[in-house]
């Protein structure tokens, strides 16, 4: 968020007629006509003031510059946010300000006339996540309301970031790094959880001493705990689907909408337990953030996933890399979640590629509908989710299990079955 | 009806034209309509020198002028709606 005035250039100005000019002329047609045919120079009289006016109001050179307090705001869905806009006018009036938006809700508007300008305050409402510019629509006015025009510019911008809802369930694989966390590893250090109980070796601390056992096996025992450690997870979001030239049915672009939020839950749900998390976004142009810790980290990777959904209308097929992730950007011992709705033929490849560098991957299938438009035959249904549960077991057979995410559930209910055992890392083969 | 009561006619149709444009806001209208009064001014000056000239009829070439004027108008105003 920035703290900078920020001023939308200010272009050139489409000035129009207004309708009172159009009277005026219609009327001083009207009464020059009546002039030559009755051969009366009182008509002439009457016209030449109206006439006067007309000519004397030529094409303005007025402009209006639109600035607003901050360039981009920054919000969850379903809250408000309140901005300010500033017009100057500079040769022209300033008739009219008003602020729509096709998809966020404008609550409130207040508009502040002043000497300096025009300022509005407004307070706008985004019911879901994504990325909006209000429009904000002025209406000029010059050469004493012979000359109207309109403008509109687009000064601020919202970036709505998903509402990510409280996560129980903790997927985590079997390997974990070794970084003090929340999660029991399978290596021996300090933590709380026992492990066993071995005879003491010198170096051993005092208070590893089980006195119970050293009494009853006359010698010197101590217990052994598994360490505590904390996870690395990667949200994979795959938008192929949305990329596709002809364009993508509504239940595909419903799913890589649920993708998004699903990855931005998992991410938060990780920080909040000290994990490392980051995100992959397929599809567009390459775009990932590293794992990393903190509050901070969640906003990054909500900002990098606004831009994983392209506009809609926006069918331009703009893939930029190939289905192979580059070796840098994971992170080892790793464990990738993919949310995809596993219509592309590269998402298993990348994938498959993933799970042989040895990392610990899982897929959650997003897609909750048949991805057509308009109605199908039921067996057309049938036949697919048959496809689909092949698919499932395909992936099962590869070492990556697959969960659905059904509708009336949350991603906490959809990962539960992940979260049960650890995931296992499979080391390539040699 | 003369041709300076004419004008005056003519003139405060104008104004009130201006006035009735802006809704509650006509005062507003009327000072801003002080830009235009050179216009207006020069406009009345021809009908009255115009009318005071012997010789060809006022209305014929007032009229041809008017025409030329409003047909400009016309042609480059409405066209740009």
């Amino acid at each position: 968020m920035t703290g900078a005035t920020r001023y939308a250039p200010a272009a050139s100005v489409n000035w129009r007629p207004s309708p009172l000019a159009v009277t005026l002329t219609v009327l001083a047609s009207a009464t020059l006509i009546g002039a030559v045919l009755l051969r009366r120079v009182e008509f002439l009289a009457f016209a030449a003031p109206l006439l006067g006016a007309l000519l004397s109001a030529g094409r303005p050179s007025g402009h209006v510059e639109v600035s607003s307090d901050r360039d981009e705001e920054h919000c969850f869905a379903s809250e408000s946010v309140d901005f300010a806009v500033s017009v100057t006018a500079a040769g022209c009036v300033v008739e009219r300000v008003s602020v729509t938006g096709a998809d966020v809700d404008v609550v409130d508007t207040v508009v502040t006339w002043t000497s300096g300008g025009t300022v509005v305050r407004c307070q706008v409402r985004a019911p879901s996540w994504g990325r909006f510019a209000p429009t904000v629509t002025i209406a000029l006015r010059a050469a004493s309301g012979l000359r109207t025009a309109t403008v509109v510019r687009h000064p601020v911008r919202l970036r709505v970031y998903p509402h990510p809802e409280p996560m129980r369930t903790a997927p985590r694989t079997t390997d974990l790094p070794d970084r003090i966390g929340a999660h029991i590893g399978r290596r021996l250090g300090a933590g709380v959880e026992f492990a066993g109980i071995r005879p003491y070796v010198p170096g051993n601390q005092l208070r590893m001493v089980n006195w119970h056992a050293s009494a009853r096996r006359g010698r010197l025992h101590v217990t052994e705990r598994l360490a505590e450690r904390s996870a690395t997870v990667v949200a994979l979001i795959d938008a192929w689907a949305l990329r596709s030239p002809g364009g993508c049915p509504p239940p595909v672009r419903q799913a890589c909408s649920l993708a998004v939020a699903g990855a931005t839950q998992l991410a938060r749900a990780a920080l909040r337990r000290g994990d490392q998390a980051g995100v992959i976004a397929l599809g567009g142009p390459l775009c990932w953030v590293r794992p990393d810790i903190g509050r901070r980290q969640f906003y990054r990777i909500a900002d990098a996933v606004l831009d994983t959904i392209p506009a809609e209308g926006d069918t331009a097929s703009r893939t930029g890399h190939s289905d192979l992730l580059p070796r840098g950007i994971l992170p080892p011992s790793a464990l990738v979640v993919a949310f995809t709705p596993l219509l592309d033929s590269r998402i298993a490849t990348t994938l498959n590629d993933v799970r042989l560098r040895g990392h610990a991957v899982a897929v959650v299938d997003v897609l909750r509908d048949l991805p057509t438009r308009g109605e199908t035959d039921p067996l057309v249904g049938a036949m697919w989710r048959w496809e689909r549960t092949t698919m499932y077991r395909n992936f099962g057979l590869l070492g990556i299990p697959v969960v659905a995410w059904p509708h009336d559930s949350t991603v906490d209910e959809a990962l539960a079955p992940l979260a049960l055992r650890p995931l296992t890392v499979r080391r390539p083969s040699p | 009806m003369t041709v300076p009561l004419a004008l005056a006619a003519g003139v405060t149709t104008l104004a009130l034209l201006i006035a009735a444009s802006g809704g509650r806001k006509a005062s507003v209208r009327l000072r801003e309509g002080v830009g235009l009064l050179p216009g207006v001014a020069l406009a009345c000056a021809t009908v009255l020198v115009a009318d005071a000239l012997p010789g060809l009829p006022p209305w014929a070439w007032l009229g041809a002028v008017g025409s030329v004027a409003t047909a400009a108008l016309l042609l480059t105003a409405l066209p740009s709606r």
